[in-house]
């Protein structure tokens, strides 16, 4: 039941596709200079470079992830949402401009706009390639778990079509192609989500006395109005309060993917609707809940420091358009949150949550209002994911040919010679992408991307802040700063609970219980930092 | 007359700094203050309050607070651009 494959779909799936191909083919000559391939010639419109944002952002973390994870974990998965658009503020209020005015093509020349230092921007390349590959794990997994349903296809096909897709877009027209691409994403995937939650509000509850069924329990059999009442469509506050004052069938999943309400097991919409789902704060033990505050660091500290976020700064003319773009992304993804919330409640209630993979829960709500739902919904995931992976190509193909072969290596290139080689490392890591995405498949997408912002956050942040705040910052201080929160960042990341469970070991077994790194390795970054710049004072100093 | 505008140009840098700090200070507070809540005193966000509990409403307004930040910020520096843009013209109208 949960995975048929549907003609409207698949038609909508290869319409993006050809879209997508088609636009890059037509824009390749505007991105046959280096800095047309990078940054679009930082002639983009702020506005669009806002909904651009929103499309770079709202990957497949937060628009199968997210929606995914309320379905299955309740309020939990809501506060990944606020770290998620927390992180904005951090950008906005301290790096937009700053970043816009010191840059041109890449992060590493904002960072190293005071230095001039080869190891700094190696450093810096480095950890660009790090969080960007991190970071396209989930997006990857993401797009896997959705061509499953949509094409009937097994996961590895459908990372290895996203993965060939997304590789043309970038290897083609590099940010021009990209852009328009993440725009148009960005703006579907807010009218989706706005007529989801419609259509969620429209169908209100099915309910017997208090305990609100899943609908698609109902559909078929027993009449509304006999056994059940239906609450009609709601407002969206009576929504949260019915939810809350009412009782919800525990899911349980038979063989085949089918999911069925368990009669025996309810659980009041109150206590789904409190903290508990996915962290066991208020009794847990002290390790969950510093892994929950590291969790909570990372999301508000990672964004800021996403090497494909920093990079759109450089497609618009000014710091007052940097600065305004940002304004209509953190609009646009609050409004995205906020209707997250009431789609991952409405898959739960709905009863159309995949237990197996909890990704799969807004594709599959969508399914439950239609066919047609389920095929604009699916391929606007699609296309959320595309946005997403080609922004992190394009970030690390700058890195490798602009930072690494051009500015770290000092190889004599033309323009034309740049561009090639950012093709070519678009390739490269997009292979590289497609292979990951087969690795981790089944994990959740957003606690995938919980990784790669508490790597950033680590690596990234502090360098950034120092270089760009602090006087007494070296090279050699920065350089301290991106290694050793890479370095402690990854290595936490290997030894926790969560890996040791994919090694095949208990997740009791792991040395260090957290899951999230960023509470250790932000300060280690940020103390390595302050005492090599205050050792090779004299030395580099800005 | 250019080095005047360079310094006014950093002035106006440092000001929006200064005010960027300001904001985040009073985000992060209300931030780490809902995350320690989460933390320490789950219950007090288990709470009802309008039909719902007291957690999912500071969450939602967290957001909310969100979008109004960027909002002042915004305006804020756009009064600033205005007065240091106004303060330029005026020194360069007297040089003329």
């Amino acid at each position: 039941m949960v995975f048929q494959q549907s003609n409207l779909a698949v038609i909508l799936f290869l319409v993006v596709i050809a879209l997508v191909v088609g636009l890059s083919c037509t824009l390749i000559r505007r991105s046959s200079s280096p800095a047309g391939y990078f940054v679009a010639s930082g002639s983009v419109h702020w506005g669009v470079n806002g909904i651009s944002f929103v499309g770079d952002y709202l990957s497949a973390a937060s628009f199968l992830g997210v929606g995914g994870m309320i379905a299955v974990a309740g309020f939990d998965g809501f506060l990944y949402s606020i770290g998620f658009l927390s992180g904005w503020i951090v950008l906005l209020l301290l790096l937009a401009e700053p970043v816009r005015r010191l840059g041109h093509f890449t992060f590493t020349d904002a960072l190293d706009a005071y230095f001039q230092s080869r190891g700094l921007r190696f450093a810096a390349a480095i950890s660009t390639l790090i969080i960007s590959i991190f970071y396209l794990i989930p997006q990857m997994v993401g797009a896997g778990a959705l061509m499953m349903p949509l094409l009937g296809v097994p996961h590895y096909v459908g990372v290895l079509m996203l993965g060939t897709v997304v590789t043309i877009i970038v290897a083609t027209s590099g940010m021009v192609s990209t852009t328009y691409v993440q725009c148009v994403k960005g703006g579907l995937l807010l009218v989706i989500s706005l007529v989801l939650v419609y259509a969620v509000l429209e169908r209100g509850f099915i309910m017997d006395g208090t305990v609100i069924v899943p609908t698609t329990t109902v559909q078929s059999g027993d009449a509304v109005g006999s056994k059940f009442n239906h609450s009609g469509s709601l407002d969206p506050l009576k929504y949260l309060q019915l939810f809350y004052a009412g009782d919800i069938y525990q899911l349980r999943q038979k063989g085949g993917g089918e999911v069925s309400p368990d009669f025996e097991r309810k659980k009041a919409g109150a206590e789904i609707m409190r903290s508990g789902g996915l962290f066991q704060l208020g009794s847990g033990h002290w390790r969950d809940r510093i892994d929950f505050i590291s969790l909570m660091l990372g999301l508000i500290c990672g964004t800021a420091a996403l090497p494909h976020i920093l990079i759109r700064y450089y497609t618009v003319s000014s710091n007052v358009a940097a600065r305004k773009s940002s304004i209509v992304a953190i609009c646009g993804i609050a409004l995205f949150y906020v209707l997250s919330l009431y789609i991952g409640l409405g898959a739960m209630t709905s009863g159309t949550v995949n237990l197996g993979d909890s990704n799969m829960a807004v594709p599959l709500l969508a399914k439950s209002l239609g066919v047609v739902f389920f095929a604009v919904v699916s391929a606007v995931a699609f296309s959320a994911v595309l946005g997403t992976v080609s922004g992190l190509i394009i970030a690390s193909s700058g890195a490798v040919a602009h930072d690494i072969m051009d500015r770290v290596l000092g190889m004599k290139m033309t323009a034309m010679e740049k561009v090639v080689a950012g093709r070519i490392a678009a390739i490269v890591i997009g292979c590289i992408a497609i292979y990951l995405g087969l690795v981790f498949e089944g994990m959740n997408v957003s606690y995938l991307a919980g990784w790669a912002f508490a790597i950033a956050a680590s690596a990234n942040l502090p360098a950034l802040l120092l270089a760009l705040f602090w006087r007494r910052t070296t090279s050699q201080g920065v350089v301290a700063a991106i290694f050793s929160g890479l370095l402690v960042s990854l290595v936490l990341i290997l030894v926790s609970p969560e890996m040791y469970v994919r090694y095949g070991y208990a997740a009791t077994q792991a040395p260090i219980h957290l899951n999230h790194p960023a509470i250790i390795a932000m300060p280690i970054s940020l103390l390595a930092a302050i005492v090599v710049s205050l050792r090779t004072t004299g030395l580099t100093q800005r | 007359m250019k080095q005047y505008a360079s310094e006014k140009v950093d002035q106006l840098y440092r000001a929006k700094l200064r005010l960027g700090l300001k904001l985040l200070t009073a985000f992060a507070t209300l931030y780490f203050m809902f995350v320690f809540l989460q933390v320490f005193k789950e219950e007090w966000l288990a709470m009802p309050v309008a039909g719902v509990n007291l957690g999912l409403i500071l969450g939602l307004l967290l957001i909310f607070i969100s979008v109004i930040v960027a909002l002042i910020f915004h305006l804020c520096s756009c009064r600033l651009e205005r007065t240091f843009s106004e303060q330029l013209q005026r020194v360069a109208v007297e040089k003329d």
